[in-house]
């Protein structure tokens, strides 16, 4: 082409300006040959297909080593906050972020925005763009839409909760007249977060075949939308979704508390919505998760970043089950010198000669295979799980003033863990402490408890604040938790910098 | 009357050897006392005609004087003079600028026709001036000649764009590391633009790189500085013009010339980092900042290996230049051929630098026609420092702890590495350096060639093709190694990037060359065409059987990864430019230029680029005849030009949806490739526009001192940025618009003295010069925000673009000393009495509260300098006695600020990596006397943030050549049959002199918005060199 281009124009350069201008002025007619662009695609139910897988790359953060994103931006916000857990000082962010002296330029609080944005923007375009494809198979069209609708909604969850006042966005700008958007109130982002989430349960699908394992369901949606109204107190709204889920029959617990976080037991029966890894390496991309590094102690080769702390290893330990042991849950979660349970292969005081006084997380450290820290873990991580669902439905119901049927569910769970059944006179203020009680046991390490907090805005009860709960359970920086202000993080920089109608979050 | 000779002869003996004051004084006199009486008898008609000794055209306006009187003339348009001379013994003086004078005695005749020869001092030798040449006396814009003398003698360096730094005015030369190879930057005039702010290179009539042309064989440098010069190479010329020219040979017998130098480069300077005592003992206070323990392992340091590491990585290196040129020819055809070797190591460990140059220049003449072809080849291979992931190595250098042993038998590779119990764990420096190998081997291949033909006497037609391909090769190795658990590689990977580049370039243009009587006048007409084309492909591959097999078919294919890329982009341009002259008084020269690029959409593809420039020489006009004794020319310039810049982008205006594995997610178990609108495209991307204005004078005086002067001003609008855009929309590449204005203006001197002829043989020159540059930006983005630069590692970002500062100004916390005592801590308040600083223990900084929000954070950043320097200078002195010449050369910069990166990464003590010794002076309650903050672990206070605290003065004085040459007898060599034979020692970079403690002023990052900033860069080297030149 190059070659030919030359010749042309050398030939028609000896006859004078007229004919070299007609034979050259299309060498300025080029291509962009290294994409596709917007013009020529939208064509097909594939095309959809990619964009919406492109909107779940961002539920797993960035692919490649950049999958420790996840890590980084959405698990490090939810985890490093609550009163559950201890850290290391060696990532400035997360060590500010967990002792509340975080500002508006921490990485960790803009990864998570950013990551949830480029999240929505891309389910905007699915949004936009997939009803205009002209393609015969309307369901398929339609399931696709509903799956991005249902990310655009769990975007939105995240960053509300994270940050309060938020920008919603819901179309992709046209120019940049459209590129700075004001804050919503936490009202309007609600509405549209159960919005989407209504309309993702309508179309989405209760379960997938095998080929399609992993992409979101109506079980989700409504799990979230449930939530959702949770978390506003709408109880009676927040009861008849997750009756909807427990009376559907998809979900079950799995007999065994253990079994829950075997990487065999990704996508079980119990699972609402899991994020998908594996440690087979795809096209070049790595789609596995460093959170068994981040967790293992550094003995076995792992990074030692968290780790449970006292108080979290006193409420697993308060309650014996019904044979008098301890509860199955304890072994579950933590590794410490009194338990029999093998890490990495080797004995607690074998591993951990110099250092027998720590704990470490077991649910996604892998160590159930017993197997050495080799590589990062190919384990799904759990986002909504069906024990969650029972006593978030629980927890409904007993502010309802319906203690009574809250206990039965309350009781499933507690049965799991091989504990005695609740009396069902308990009264509503034990029901509602035993609630918190289970959340902490049940979902440790899982990421709602800082929310749990928020919500509550300290104990269950009110009994305490934020700060007294951070204060008493020995939460570093807790003493520098200000009320008002660290229940959300700092709107970030680089969006304070370039968003012209952006406001900052009180205190910041 | 003898009155009047003796008064002349007195005059003459008292101011005998006081040179020019002595003239100055005596024309002074002369024309005070008057000569009117003095001519009398025997007048005798002398006439004729004086021409050109090359052209053979008449030359109009040429002085012709009789030796030692008032009397003179000048030559009519034709050429023609006709005057009276007193004695059939008197002596004419025919002199015109531009050529060499000569001096005729009349010896009775009457008639005396004269040939010229244009001469090639300074400020009088032609001037490649693109598409043309044209006489340096007849300039009327702005152009920089650097001479082959200056080139090559800073020719131990291997590449020929060293030879512009502080030669220049105007012109500032950045090296952007001093690793062997390494790319050298060009700015002319300061920065217009986001994108690309590289001058045009023009070597022998197409576009080239200073790196591939033998400084030895260069036969002059032009530097185009103003619009007007630079227009007619339109949009390409935004940021000024180098024209290379090489040498030609010349017909008669074959010149034999081969230069051969050998010589060492050390480091000159190392930071100060802790020893293994040092460190146990800072380290040990930080623990105690925390209430922890210090740490058993380093209670006994005296125990642990103990590596200066800077010593260890930083070794002297040699470097090794030779050339061999030979030229000759017949009368129409002549050719120059030469190869020039360059091979130097580095002074960081295992870091080299090879590169091959092979010219040829050929003439030839058949009739009416002439040739002209340009070959060059040049193979350049680089062995790179090794990039070390998370922190770079050049880095890790001074971060390594000093109880790392450097070696370790017992681990793969066989470094040694950080002990388990320690929480940093740097990576070994030297073991990454030796085992990692990065290299690049780079092709390219340069052809030229230009026929023209002359129609008729005026007419010449010449048409150009130039043709390059370049070939670049970059593999990089890692092998498997261990240095500690977390420093350890378990799989090899080998990455293989291939790139191929071709560019052509066909140019027309018919040149019309005309004189009528006193008027000049020549037009170019031309229309031009290019392309290029780009295209490159990766291969990764992780996992090999072992580290000895490494090529990508051997990988066990435990990762595998390939990608590659496809570029191209064309222009098509008309141009014309008109150059007028009338009798060496009034010079205009006006260009046009049209230039289409496929950078952008259809609608926005073309720009129209004029420009015009004039110039008085008022030393030609008859009012200044009674100071041409003392001013020889004087010439006032002044000029006005647009030109255009396009973005670097080949495809910027193109939207793209991007199809990638990286978007990719697992569902079912199978990966599933992902596509999305990743950023956003702007159809609308046009021209970036440069108006500039330049006005200058060029002044030859007392016959032996040379001075230009410019003056310039420039605003560049629609300059296209990268403007950040909220991350809410869910992109982090961030749109091109064309918002953005700047401006530049400066004063450029250059004063250039020439000693006379003396007879002791002593002969020496100076040339000074000095140049400003104030850069400001007018206008950014859609608000007027901040762009900041990138941010460094660990650390906010510390320059930013922000209008009313110029591009890259330092922009940073305030620190304003250190907290004494709890009091003045609590007495720090903002305006509404809160503590500003409530987390600040005594020993900490005070921050000023620039916002006055009453909060210290990182929104209270002010501007804290500029990275720019009020100005820069050189000075070259060369000498010559006898056999012996020496070459003096300074240079440096005044007024800039370096923000010390390096110096904040040492003492920002929130981490275990080495710390600097200054660290040791931390306050404490018994050591207040000091700037530096006490040691605290977890830095409630901030200490730590990137501040005005590691912002220091960059001014600095470089002696930059020291050279000492001796030419041996030529007629002891004439015996051995060789014509010339030289010896020289030469000193490059010998000493600075500068309140920077960081390892060197000179080059602190070369990126628009991290001028200034020193970070991880490899040092510069002191290199003294041994040569010899020997011709025959």
């Amino acid at each position: 082409m190059d070659r030919k281009d030359f010749l042309k124009v050398l030939g028609t350069s000896l006859f004078g300006g007229a004919a070299f201008f007609t034979g050259c002025s299309n060498i300025l007619n080029q291509n962009n040959p290294n994409s596709v662009t917007p013009s020529n695609f939208w064509q097909n139910s594939s095309d959809a297909e990619a964009n919406v897988t492109a909107i779940y790359q961002n539920f797993l953060g960035q692919a490649g080593w950049a999958s420790a994103n996840n890590w980084y931006d959405r698990i490090v916000p939810s985890l490093y906050r609550g009163d559950l857990i201890g850290i290391t000082h060696d990532v400035s962010d997360w060590w500010s972020m967990a002792s509340f002296t975080l500002v508006a330029s921490n990485g960790t609080a803009s990864g998570n925005w950013s990551t949830n944005y480029t999240g929505i923007f891309y389910a905007n375009q699915a949004i936009q763009n997939i009803p205009n494809i002209k393609s015969s198979d309307t369901a398929t069209m339609n399931r696709l839409v509903g799956e991005a609708k249902f990310l655009r909604a769990y975007f939105y969850f995240d960053l509300l909760n994270n940050f309060k006042n938020i920008p919603i966005i819901l179309t992709v700008p046209k120019d940049n007249s459209e590129y700075s958007v004001p804050q919503s109130t936490p009202d309007q982002a609600w509405s549209q977060i159960i919005k989407d989430l209504k309309d993702a349960a309508a179309v989405l699908p209760t379960s997938y075949d095998a080929a399609n394992l992993g992409r979101v369901t109506k079980g989700a949606a409504l799990g979230f939308l449930g939530k959702s109204y949770l978390y506003q107190g709408k109880w009676q709204d927040a009861v008849n979704t997750f009756e909807q889920i427990i009376n559907s029959g998809t979900y079950a617990l799995l007999p065994n508390f253990a079994d829950v976080f075997l990487e065999s037991n990704d996508n079980s029966e119990e699972s609402l919505l899991e994020v998908q890894y594996s440690t087979n390496p795809y096209k070049g991309q790595t789609l596995k998760s460093p959170r068994n590094y981040e967790e293992a102690p550094s003995q076995a080769g792992g990074w030692y970043e968290e780790f449970p702390n006292q108080f979290v290893f006193n409420e697993m330990s308060k309650e014996k089950t019904t044979n008098n042991e301890s509860d199955p849950r304890l072994y579950a979660t933590i590794g410490w010198k009194g338990s029999p349970l093998k890490i990495y292969g080797k004995n607690w005081s074998d591993l951990m000669s110099s250092n027998m006084d720590a704990m470490i997380w077991r649910k996604y450290s892998g160590a159930e295979n017993n197997e050495v820290l080799s590589d990062y873990s190919g384990k799904n991580w759990r986002i909504l799980r069906f024990a969650d669902i029972l006593l978030m439905h629980a927890e409904a119901l007993n502010n309802l003033g319906k203690t009574s049927s809250a206990v039965g569910f309350v009781n499933k769970v507690r049965n799991r863990a091989n504990l005695s059944n609740l009396s069902s006179s308990i009264s509503k203020s034990d029901l509602m402490k035993e609630i918190q009680h289970q959340r902490i046991c049940e979902l440790a390490d899982e990421g709602s408890r800082w929310y749990d907090l928020v919500r509550w805005g300290g104990n269950i009860d009110k009994s305490m604040t934020i700060k007294q709960v951070l204060v008493a359970h020995d939460q570093l920086g807790g003493q520098n938790f200000v009320a008002g202000k660290h229940e959300y993080l700092p709107i970030p920089q680089s969006e304070l910098q370039t968003n012209t109608k952006i406001k900052q979050n009180n205190g910041y | 009357m003898v009155k009047w000779l003796k008064l002349r002869y007195i005059l003459f003996s008292v101011f005998n050897n006081q040179g020019v004051w002595s003239s100055l004084l005596i024309s002074f006199l002369l024309v005070s006392i008057g000569s009117a009486p003095l001519y009398a008898q025997n007048k005798l008609q002398v006439e004729g005609k004086v021409i050109d000794a090359q052209s053979h055209q008449s030359l109009p306006g040429v002085n012709v004087v009789v030796k030692g009187t008032q009397t003179g003339t000048s030559t009519d348009p034709n050429g023609k003079y006709k005057l009276q001379v007193n004695s059939r013994r008197d002596t004419l003086i025919f002199s015109y600028i531009g050529y060499a004078s000569k001096i005729i005695p009349v010896n009775g005749r009457s008639s005396i026709n004269v040939s010229l020869a244009p001469q090639t001092i300074q400020g009088q030798q032609l001037v490649v001036v693109g598409y043309g040449v044209q006489k340096k006396s007849d300039l009327s814009s702005s152009i920089s000649t650097v001479s082959p003398s200056e080139i090559q003698t800073n020719s131990v360096l291997p590449n020929a764009a060293a030879a512009l730094e502080g030669t220049t005015p105007g012109v500032s030369v950045t090296t952007s590391s001093g690793a062997p190879g390494a790319n050298i930057n060009i700015r002319i005039r300061g920065s217009n633009t986001f994108g690309n702010n590289n001058p045009l290179v023009i070597v022998d009539g197409s576009p080239g790189s200073l790196n591939d042309v033998s400084p030895e064989d260069i036969a002059s440098i032009q530097v185009l500085k103003d619009a007007a010069a630079a227009a007619i190479y339109g949009s390409r010329a935004a940021n000024g013009v180098i024209i290379v020219t090489t040498k030609q040979g010349q017909s008669g017998k074959t010149r034999v010339q081969v230069r051969s130098s050998y010589g060492v480069q050390s480091p000159v300077r190392f930071l100060s980092m802790a020893n293994t005592q040092q460190y146990a003992t800072i380290d040990n206070r930080l623990q105690e900042s925390v209430g922890q323990q210090p740490m058993p392992q380093l209670a006994n340091p005296g125990s642990l290996p103990n590596v200066d590491w800077q010593r260890a990585y930083y070794k002297s290196a040699p470097i090794f230049n030779s050339y061999l040129g030979i030229s000759g020819g017949q009368k129409n055809s002549t050719y120059n051929i030469s190869g020039t070797f360059n091979n130097q190591k580095g002074i960081a460990t295992e870091t080299w630098y090879r590169k091959a140059l092979l010219h040829y220049n050929g003439h030839q003449v058949a009739g009416a026609f002439k040739f002209n072809e340009t070959l060059s080849w040049m193979d350049e291979n680089t062995r790179y420092v090794p990039g070390g992931g998370d922190m770079p190595v050049i880095m890790t250098v001074y971060s390594a702890l000093p109880f790392m042993p450097i070696h370790d038998k017992n681990n793969d590779g066989g470094f040694g590495g950080a002990p388990s119990w320690i929480n940093t764990q740097p990576r070994n420096p030297i073991g990454l350096a030796t085992l990692e190998d990065n290299e690049g081997h780079n092709n390219n291949m340069h052809f030229d060639v230009n026929a023209q033909y002359q129609f008729l006497k005026h007419l010449n037609y010449k048409i150009n093709a130039g043709y390059s391909v370049s070939n670049d090769y970059y593999p990089s190795y890692t092998p498997t190694y261990y240095m500690s658990t977390e420093r350890q590689n378990i799989r090899a990977s080998l990455n293989e990037n291939r790139s191929r580049e071709h560019h052509w370039l066909i140019e027309n243009t018919l040149n019309y060359n005309q004189q009528f009587g006193f008027h000049k006048v020549n037009i170019m007409v031309g229309y031009t065409a290019e392309e290029d084309h780009y295209r490159n492909t990766t291969g990764y591959m992780e996992g090999f059987p072992n580290n000895s097999l490494y090529v990508l078919s051997a990988s066990t294919g435990y990762s595998i990864n390939a990608s590659g890329n496809d570029y191209k982009w064309a222009m098509v341009s008309m141009l014309g430019r008109l150059m007028y002259s009338y009798n060496n008084k009034y010079y205009l020269t006006a260009n046009i230029r049209r230039d289409g690029s496929s950078r952008f959409g259809p609608t926005n593809r073309y720009g129209v680029f004029p420009s015009a420039s004039v110039a008085w020489r008022l030393s030609s006009e008859s009012f200044f005849k009674p100071l041409q004794n003392y001013i020889q020319n004087f010439k006032i310039r002044a000029s006005y030009g647009v030109l255009g810049n396009q973005p670097t982008n080949d495809y910027a205006y193109i939207p793209t949806v991007t199809y990638t594995p990286y978007l990719g997610y697992l569902i079912g178990g199978s990966f599933l490739t992902g596509a999305a609108e990743e950023s956003f495209a702007n159809q609308n991307v046009k021209w970036e526009t440069t108006k500039d204005t330049d006005i200058g004078v060029d002044i030859t005086f007392l016959n032996n001192f040379d001075f230009t002067g410019d003056y310039y001003f420039d605003k560049t609008t629609n300059v296209l940025m990268n403007v950040p855009i909220p991350p809410s929309t869910g992109t982090s590449s961030n749109p091109l618009v064309n918002t953005g204005e700047f401006q530049n203006q400066g004063v450029e001197f250059n004063l250039t003295y020439n000693s006379p002829k003396s007879g002791s043989g002593f002969k020496y020159s100076v040339t000074g010069n000095f140049s400003t540059i104030r850069n400001k930006v007018l206008k950014l983005g859609y608000a007027g925000q901040i762009i900041y630069g990138s941010g460094l590692r660990y650390s906010l970002p510390v320059s930013v673009a922000k209008v009313g500062l110029p591009l890259g100004a330092f922009y940073l916390l305030q620190a304003d000393g250190i907290f004494q005592n709890q009091q003045e801590i609590d007495n720090w308040k903002g305006k509404n009495g809160q503590v500003l600083q409530p987390n600040a223990k005594p020993g900490d900084i005070r921050y000023l509260d620039v916002n006055g929000d009453g909060v210290i954070n990182s929104s209270d950043v002010a501007y804290s300098g500029s990275p720019f320097p009020q100005f820069s200078y050189g000075v070259n002195f060369n000498a010559s006695y006898k056999n012996f010449d020496f070459t003096l050369f300074l240079q440096g910069t005044y007024g800039n600020k370096i923000y010390n990166a390096n110096l904040w990464e040492g003492m920002r003590g929130t981490d275990q990596y080495n710390f600097n010794t200054r660290l040791l002076d931390a306050w404490t309650p018994s050591n207040t006397n000091t700037d530096v903050p006490r040691l605290t672990w977890n830095d409630p206070n901030h200490n730590s943030y990137p501040s005005t605290r590691f912002l220091q003065n960059g001014s600095y004085l470089r002696f930059k050549t020291v050279q000492i040459g001796y030419t041996l007898p030529a007629d002891l060599l004439n015996r051995v049959g060789v014509s010339k034979l030289r010896i020289y020692v030469n000193a490059n970079n010998l000493f600075t002199i500068s309140p920077y403690t960081g390892y060197d002023p000179s080059y602190t990052g070369d990126g628009l918005l991290n001028r200034g900033v020193d970070q991880a860069l490899y040092p510069l080297a002191r290199t003294i060199t041994a040569g010899a030149t020997l011709n025959f």
